[in-house]
């Protein structure tokens, strides 16, 4: 029996209203509402991840092209799918501690492959883009294209440079022995480290307002469904 | 028969042996029965009265068996029956040997010395006692009589002095020199004393004819007439000249001579020696001496005339003048003489001896004075205590069987033959070994006088001796009183010393060259007794030892004197000898270098090391209970706050207000986006939906993003590709839709598709960027995403418009960044971000690789304005979301505030107390 969709909408508003009141609890302690609320969304987002792992990737991803190989004799389709199903029937083998070797092979493929996509991405897509952004700072000659003063421009580099070594001094830890016996570092990297000290508090005091703004939308995003539940409840 | 195992093999082996006759190692040590019975010797001690009775058993079988042969030898020539032959034979024991019968056993305890022989001389056993045998032929055998091939082969087996002594005699039997038989028994190097062969097993007897006197050849003349085969012997079996000193043995090892007897001519003439009688009615020669001092378990007492052997006793009536007839000598010392002491009277009775008398008095006297000391004197505690033992053992016979060669050679010489009959050589002997000894008592017969065939005897033996042996270099010409020589020449005349060295020019035997070291030894002896008698340092062994504190011993520096070193001219040592020159060169070429004694520590180390020090003394020191106060007031604080917060937003939020106002600026990141989707985006063009955020952050990205989606439907009505690469993407992507399908019908594959949840992470999102139909074929339905209107000419990731980034994480919009950096080509990529993320993202907005972003409800407010206010959620928080962030600042800046006062009185607290 389908349920009508007022009434789907309306459950589900109910729900949600209960769920956020059990959350709001924690502001008394820890106490069983807000058990039962954590543990409801722990075990919806499993379920929900599970499912859909397996209709949106397993299936159509292994089983159903072997399925179409097979029955239809598409060797082709077999064999670019065999490879896969047999590397994760390889990585099954991890559950037993006996017959843990035979999935080495499959997991280390896949960490050749994630390391090798992630060092590619963080040089090429962070590292050398960041380093060059931070010297085209000091591109004067796009400051008037761009309608922005050159001075404030060259300041704006500098000042970003500053930030970025500062940033890279402050996690510099290498240090030599001075004559007197005491292990100092160099007073420049010091200094240099002072500064990017100074940086990333300010950074960490920026994330630290974004992270109360976004609770904050959220709180009131929760209020207005909250809202929304009871105007809908007295129509 | 009793067995005795072997040491060494482990072999049985009969327990007569004393040799293993498998691997020929000793059955029997040496010293076992002696040892057993009494201590040994010691050097110094005083040699003790013995019974040579106890000799019996340890005497050499050869030895015995030719004392058996001389008994039987003598017998046959007497004709005496067995009986008879028997009884004298008794008697002869009792003369001789008189505790030998009474030790007559097979327990007896073997001396060192005979021991040594028996192990030499092979499997010659000690089991057999003495047997009756003559004293005359154990005499005769020891003075080098015909050995017979058993004993031949005995003297094979037998050491080889005692072998060149058998060797020696049946040499010089054709010489017949009784003097050198008895010296080279004597130089033989027998570990015995010679008159104790009697009682020791005698090797097996030269054959000698009957009637043959044994000591025909080699004997001294004195001794050759006593070769008589009847040999009188006493009851004890000892001969009658020993026989007579019985009596005195047995009673405790004094020398009490037994009856005087019949004495020999040259004891006879001791009478007419210039010897005078002493008080004690001994003879001068003998009174000369000291009387001994009383030792331990000796009987000091004068020994009277009457206990004398007869013909000592002779000898002292003599020199009183009385004139004892041979017969009546022999008469008085019918058991205390032997036949061959008798024959001596026949002889040398007609002796001229007057002219060497005296000398020879003297010389004899000297030895017999000794003698008397010696055997009164030095009897050491191993004689007294085995004196009824031996039974009437001489006390030299005794020493002789319970010492060892060096003591017997030494204890010869400090207890020369108590019998007068011993060559002059000999008692020389044991007056140089008996130097140190004190010569206080004298010898019991020294009260007659020296009988001639001592004499004669002695200048014999000093003829013989040269062919025997040769003294050693210890050797010192005995001397008596007066400073004479002991040693006289056939005409009475006493020997030079010279002379007697060239005499003793052969090789000594060990025993007398002991002999003449021995006197050194004694000289020793005194200082050992004197070390002895102190605390003896006990011998540590060698783990106590290595214990020991070593001391170090600075050795004196070696080199010049002081007075030859050169001085020091400078430096602080300027002017002092022995100073170690100082090398040119190796001086420090600059000061050294002066190093602080102070401790080197920073200020912050110090302050470090302080803090430690109050850290360690406030351990002492006892904590303050927490309260519960603290707590309380915390959690009160916590909910104080949080009231106020939610009182503010869910008024301001819950009436409607609409007071704060929305700025109309805005940020140039944000700018770009409202730029590009109001007029460089192409309508109808496909754009890419990219939703990778959480559930939680739905409100927030829904209301930031929901004004920018909704101008861009408004306006282009673009065809969207919703994609997520987190599993509840597609849930959010569908929510979101159904927001901006409010007020318009965007059909599902028409107008956009949901492609659905992209796995792989960055590996997936690449494999997308590479290949998006290949990599996500299908939508959430299950058809066939590129193939439908919405994704109509749309193969690649250049193929979109846009890509428009709804997150709230960093990581997951740098994989999107770093990915599609290269397959993007002319595609936008907008990012729409929550607030946490938003400066983290800011970055890759500087450097271009995203083309625009906003950033939470601050930057899509204006949006929404622009939009007309559509949707209005930005509105609708706008004022709660003012008022909440402002409501923070306050407290923030009021918290601050209040900690920064509190910390400047506590400051001031502080400052104030210290």
């Amino acid at each position: 029996m389908q349920l009508p969709p007022e009434l789907l909408e309306f459950i589900t508003a109910g729900a949600s209203f209960v769920i956020t009141i059990f959350i709001l609890s924690y502001l008394f302690g820890d106490n069983i509402l807000f058990r039962i609320a954590i543990y409801l969304f722990v075990g919806a987002a499993a379920g929900y991840v599970a499912a859909v792992a397996c209709t949106e990737v397993l299936y159509p991803a292994l089983v159903q092209p072997v399925l179409s190989g097979v029955v239809f004799a598409d060797l082709t389709q077999a064999i670019r799918v065999g490879f896969p199903l047999l590397g994760s029937l390889l990585l099954l083998f991890k559950i037993f501690p006996r017959l843990s070797h035979l999935g080495q092979l499959p997991m280390a493929y896949l960490v050749g492959v994630g390391a090798a996509v992630t060092i590619g991405g963080a040089v090429l897509g962070t590292l050398l883009p960041q380093v060059s952004a931070t010297f085209n700072g000091f591109d004067l000659s796009s400051a008037g294209t761009s309608g922005v003063d050159t001075a404030f421009m060259f300041f704006n580099g500098m000042f970003i440079l500053l930030g970025v070594v500062g940033t890279l001094a402050y996690f510099h830890f290498g240090a030599t022995q001075k004559p007197d016996g005491t292990v100092r570092r160099n007073p420049l990297v010091n200094i240099l480290a002072w500064i990017g000290r100074v940086f990333i508090a300010v950074t960490f005091g920026v994330l630290f307002a974004g992270v109360y703004m976004a609770a904050l939308t959220a709180l009131i995003e929760r209020m207005d469904s909250i809202r929304s539940f009871f105007l809908q409840l007295m129509q | 028969m009793a067995e005795i195992k072997c040491p060494m093999c482990g072999k049985p082996n009969p327990a007569e042996l004393d040799v293993c006759q498998y691997c020929e190692a000793r059955l029997k040590p040496v010293t076992d029965e002696l040892s057993r019975s009494q201590p040994p010797i010691r050097p110094g001690e005083e040699p003790k009265d013995m019974d040579t009775g106890e000799l019996e058993s340890v005497l050499p079988k050869w030895l015995r068996d030719i004392r058996q042969q001389a008994r039987e030898s003598a017998d046959e020539d007497t004709g005496q029956p067995p009986a008879e032959k028997e009884a004298g034979q008794q008697e002869e024991k009792a003369d001789l040997l008189a505790g030998l019968r009474s030790q007559s056993g097979g327990d007896e305890e073997i001396p060192d010395w005979l021991a040594g022989l028996r192990s030499e001389g092979g499997q010659v056993g000690f089991e057999e006692t003495s047997t009756d045998k003559d004293d005359m032929d154990a005499l005769r055998s020891m003075l080098g009589e015909d050995v017979p091939v058993a004993r031949e082969s005995e003297a094979s087996a037998l050491p080889s002095w005692v072998s060149d002594l058998d060797a020696e005699e049946t040499e010089q039997a054709d010489t017949d020199e009784p003097a050198q038989t008895e010296a080279e028994h004597f130089a033989s190097g027998s570990d015995f004393r010679w008159d104790a062969d009697f009682e020791t097993d005698s090797a097996p007897q030269a054959e000698s004819t009957e009637g043959e006197r044994p000591f025909d050849t080699e004997l001294p003349a004195w001794l050759q007439d006593s070769d008589k085969p009847q040999i009188e012997q006493t009851e004890s079996g000892l001969p009658a000249w020993l026989g007579s000193q019985e009596p005195a043995l047995t009673e405790g090892g004094t020398s009490q001579l037994g009856d005087e007897g019949e004495l020999p001519a040259w004891l006879q003439d001791k009478d007419e020696a210039a010897d005078h009688e002493t008080d004690t009615g001994l003879p001068a020669w003998l009174d000369t001496e000291k009387p001994a001092a009383p030792s331990e378990g000796r009987d000091t007492t004068p020994v009277s005339e009457g206990d004398l052997p007869g013909w000592l006793a002779s000898l002292g009536a003599e020199e009183s003048g009385e004139a004892v007839p041979p017969q009546d000598r022999e008469q008085s010392s019918s058991k205390s003489t032997t036949d061959w002491l008798a024959s001596f009277e026949e002889e040398n009775a007609e002796a001229a001896l007057p002219q060497s008398t005296e000398s020879a008095i003297k010389s004899t006297t000297d030895w017999l004075a000794s003698l008397d000391e010696e055997t009164t004197e030095s009897a050491s505690p191993q004689e007294t205590a085995q004196p009824a033992a031996e039974g009437e053992m001489p006390d030299w016979l005794t020493a002789l069987g319970k010492e060892g060669p060096e003591e017997i050679s030494q204890q010869e010489t400090e207890e020369p033959a108590a019998i007068g009959d011993l060559p002059d050589w000999l008692a020389a002997l044991g007056e140089e070994s008996g130097e140190a000894l004190p010569q206080e008592e004298t010898q019991t017969f020294g009260e007659s006088v020296t009988p001639g065939w001592l004499s004669s005897l002695s200048e014999e033996s000093v003829v013989k001796e040269e062919e025997v042996f040769s003294p050693s270099d210890e050797f010192v010409e005995p001397a008596d009183e007066t400073g004479a020589s002991t040693f006289v020449d056939d005409e009475g005349k006493p020997i030079s010393k010279e002379d007697v060295e060239a005499i003793f020019s052969m090789d000594m035997p060990d025993w007398l060259s002991d002999a003449g070291g021995v006197s050194e030894l004694e000289s020793a002896l005194p200082a050992a007794e004197a070390q002895e008698d102190e605390l003896r340092p006990a011998d540590l062994p060698s783990w106590v030892q290595a214990m020991r504190p070593v001391e170090s011993v600075i050795s004196e520096t070696e080199g010049a004197p002081p007075e030859e070193q050169p001085v020091e001219e400078r430096g602080p040592l300027a002017g002092l000898r022995g100073v170690l020159p100082a090398v040119p060169g190796v001086r420090p070429s600059s000061k050294p270098k002066a190093y602080s004694i102070k401790l080197q520590a920073s200020e912050e180390q110090q302050s470090n090391a302080a803090m430690l020090e109050k850290m360690l003394a406030e351990e002492v020191n006892p904590k303050p209970v927490t309260t519960q106060k603290v707590v309380l007031t915390q959690r009160l604080l916590r909910l104080a706050i949080t009231i106020l917060f939610l009182s503010i937003v869910s008024v301001l939020f819950f009436s409607g207000t609409r007071i704060n106002p929305i700025s109309t600026s805005v940020r140039p990141e944000t700018k770009a986006v409202l730029d590009y989707v109001q007029t460089t985006l192409p309508a109808n063009a496909p754009v890419l939906l990219i939703f990778d955020y959480e559930a939680a952050r739905a409100g927030e990205l829904e209301a930031a993003a929901a004004p920018l989606l909704d101008q861009m439907l408004t306006l282009k009505a673009p065809r969207l590709s919703l994609i997520s690469s987190t599993p509840t993407g597609s849930g959010l992507a569908e929510r979101f839709m159904k927001i901006l399908q409010t007020d318009r019908e965007y059909a599902r594959n028409d107008n956009f598709v949901n492609l659905g949840y992209l796995s792989g992470g960055a590996a997936g999102v690449q494999a997308f960027a590479k290949d998006p139909d290949t990599t996500k074929q299908l939508t959430t339905d299950g058809e066939s995403a590129w193939t439908t209107p919405a994704l109509q000419d749309v193969s690649e990731l250049s193929n979109f418009a846009a890509i428009i980034l709804l997150t709230d994480d960093v990581e997951t919009a740098r994989i999107w960044i770093e990915q599609t950096e290269g397959d993007r080509g002319e595609t936008r990529l907008l990012v729409v971000s929550s607030a946490q993320s938003g400066p983290m993202i800011m970055p890759y907005v500087r450097s271009g690789q995203v083309d625009g972003m906003v950033t939470g409800l601050d930057n899509s407010a204006p949006i929404e304005q622009a939009n007309s206010g559509r949707p209005g959620m930005v509105r609708r928080y706008w004022d709660a979301y003012g008022f909440g962030l402002l409501t923070a600042v306050v407290m923030i800046t009021i918290g601050s505030l209040w900690s920064l006062v509190a910390g400047w009185q506590t400051l001031r607290k502080e400052q104030g107390q210290g």
